[in-house]
């Protein structure tokens, strides 16, 4: 079986860079390989672009892929930590109001702009929807683990269904917000809450690229705790995990990256539910090889995504998230009967 | 090794435990017996410090129980519980190796792959290393979980006393391997290890245990030491069941209820 391989992680590695450079070079225009290494040369250099080719690889399409894996390196990511801590195979990173709120701070801005201070909306420019948004993501989790920390200890069943109904308001405030839009804002909102990669520049990658890689390695830190997780939670204290502090650490991480990758792209839906689902399936359970797995695994499949987005109805774009839920969900149901036996103990309880 | 001094656990006014004490060396094999909600698994959940007695204190080592850290414990104790359920797929070996993160690390060290095995050969699972825990039968499964926690137990010594705390431990398992675990629970005594067992087999504890301590609505009512007299009025005073005491030839007592 794969999942003692030793050759998995070279050959995703691989996967990943022919997915990138096949990702970089379709588009409205073709670039060549050729085009992309004077492309880098020049840029090295301190040069301008060479032709129009090269320019458009620098400007546009590498900026997109790269945040495009950052992106879905993330929710692959958060969705083995969440699912992890949640001990639930079948949680989502936005299950704890993260991408509900970020959704509503979004269309706020969508709708309120025209009346928001001028000055504000002058001084933050293109970053005033990804604040917003990231605000509204912090908001909802904050409210969501505030509410569910009733004596000492956080239940994590608690958690999940004030999560689920802080998700609603959420998604009811967005309701509200298209509801009294006029049409172009209500699209903008629609085709948010859809995701998509249309706009990616320089300084996104860098903020979720950094957030991205600061998160990475410290939930790596955390892979030998969310092991013994899988026991329980008694029995994870036993073997000398202090799980509320675990809880309280992987809530934060998971909040500051998916509000970041949200703030920018907008909600995309069952990437990382499905991710850590099949990346269980080759590499198992032990976090430490998860984590890294559904890292690269999360960045394919994004990129793959984005490329379907781009090309399928080119040069017009579909949202991400149409791309993501129509495949994913398929996926996910035929994984699910497939693996069933894995996750009900003795088989056929059920 | 640890030392109950007058613990008392209660919840909403209800007293679950009541004013124990109790005092256990290492290298002492320790059975807890009572009638179900005499306050058995409380009173070793409190010795776990998984549960802060509301009343009295718990000296581990001489030091308060409650002044540990979580990691620091995980290296003076180890807990079998009830019942465990797993929610990801993994392999039993993996299972195992969760014993030794407290000592480790990243990656686990040679030490700790050869403890692991060797854990694992003690409690003869060691042909379902590589078996996911999640089609392991109950027996198995609780033999994979002794295993883990001999192996947080790790290697003792004379300065180097640990504590293991059984719930009961052989309630899934058949009659071979229930006296195989607890044979291995006794050797572990022989080193050093003061083990704490609710059992809920009266002949399982005569034939390991040194010291029987018999709970009943929340209080101690006997601390029962090997040498003293096991009296069918106790036993019948404690379960409220009619039982006889059958003096083996052999030497040993049987008990039949």
């Amino acid at each position: 079986m794969l999942r003692k391989s030793k050759y998995l992680f070279p050959v995703l590695c691989i996967l990943l860079l022919v997915v990138v450079i096949t990702a970089i070079a379709l588009g409205a225009v073709s670039i060549t390989l050729d085009d992309m290494f004077k492309a880098i040369n020049n840029w090295i250099h301190h040069k301008e672009p060479g032709n129009i080719y090269q320019a458009v690889f620098l400007q546009i399409r590498l900026p997109r892929i790269l945040l495009c894996m950052i992106t879905g390196a993330i929710l692959a990511v958060s969705g083995v930590l969440m699912q992890g801590l949640f001990r639930n195979p079948i949680v989502e990173p936005g299950l704890l109001g993260t991408s509900a709120g970020a959704a509503f701070g979004a269309s706020l801005v969508f709708v309120l702009s025209g009346s928001m201070n001028k000055n504000l909306v002058h001084f933050t420019g293109p970053l005033l929807v990804p604040i917003f948004a990231f605000a509204g993501g912090l908001l909802a989790t904050a409210v969501v683990y505030t509410l569910s920390k009733g004596t000492s200890r956080v239940a994590v069943t608690t958690l999940l269904l004030i999560g689920i109904a802080v998700n609603a308001v959420g998604l009811s405030g967005t309701g509200f917000m298209s509801y009294i839009a006029r049409d172009p804002q209500a699209r903008s909102i629609t085709f948010w809450n859809l995701g998509t990669f249309s706009g990616a520049t320089w300084l996104q990658v860098w903020i979720t690229g950094s957030v991205a890689a600061f998160v990475f390695i410290l939930s790596l830190r955390y892979a030998k705790q969310l092991n013994t997780l899988v026991l329980g939670e008694d029995e994870a204290q036993y073997a000398g995990v202090d799980t509320e502090k675990l809880k309280r650490r992987i809530m934060i991480l998971n909040t500051a990256m998916v509000s970041v990758a949200t703030a920018f792209v907008g909600v995309i839906s069952f990437m990382g539910l499905i991710i850590p689902h099949v990346m269980r399936l080759l590499v198992g359970s032990d976090h430490k090889k998860l984590i890294p797995a559904s890292m690269i695994a999360g960045a394919i499949l994004l990129t793959l995504a984005d490329m379907g987005a781009r090309l399928l109805l080119a040069p017009a774009e579909v949202p991400i998230g149409i791309i993501t839920s129509l495949v994913g969900a398929p996926i996910f149901v035929i994984l699910l009967k497939r693996t069933h036996i894995l996750y009900s103990k003795g088989g056929g309880n059920d | 090794m640890i030392e109950v001094q007058h613990v008392s656990f209660a919840v909403n006014k209800k007293i679950l435990v009541n004013e124990v004490s109790l005092f256990v060396e290492p290298g002492e094999f320790v059975v807890i017996m009572g009638p179900n909600g005499a306050g058995k698994s409380t009173l070793l959940k409190m010795m776990s410090g998984a549960l802060l007695p509301t009343k009295g204190k718990i000296l581990l080592k001489g030091k308060d129980l409650a002044t540990y850290k979580t990691d620091q414990l995980a290296k003076q104790r180890a807990v079998l519980s009830q019942h465990y359920e797993i929610s990801f797929p993994l392999s039993a070996r993996e299972i195992v190796m969760m014993g030794r993160y407290p000592y480790f690390n990243s990656f686990p060290r040679a030490e700790d792959e050869a403890i692991v095995t060797n854990r694992m050969e003690r409690m003869q699972v060691n042909d379902l290393a590589d078996r996911s825990y999640q089609t392991l039968s109950g027996g198995e499964a609780q033999k994979v979980q002794m295993s883990r926690v001999l192996a947080q137990i790790g290697d003792t010594s004379e300065n180097e006393q640990k504590l293991l705390l059984l719930d009961e431990p052989v309630s899934h398992l058949d009659v071979k391997y229930q006296h195989q675990l607890l044979a291995v629970a006794k050797e572990c005594c022989k080193k050093q290890v003061a083990v704490i067992a609710v059992l809920h087999d009266i002949n399982l504890a005569i034939k390991y245990a040194d010291r029987i301590l018999f709970m009943k609505q929340a209080s101690v009512i006997k601390n029962l030491a090997k040498h003293e007299p096991l009296t069918s009025e106790l036993l019948e005073s404690i379960f409220d069941i009619k039982c006889r005491i059958i003096n083996l030839p052999e030497g040993g007592k049987f008990v039949v209820f």
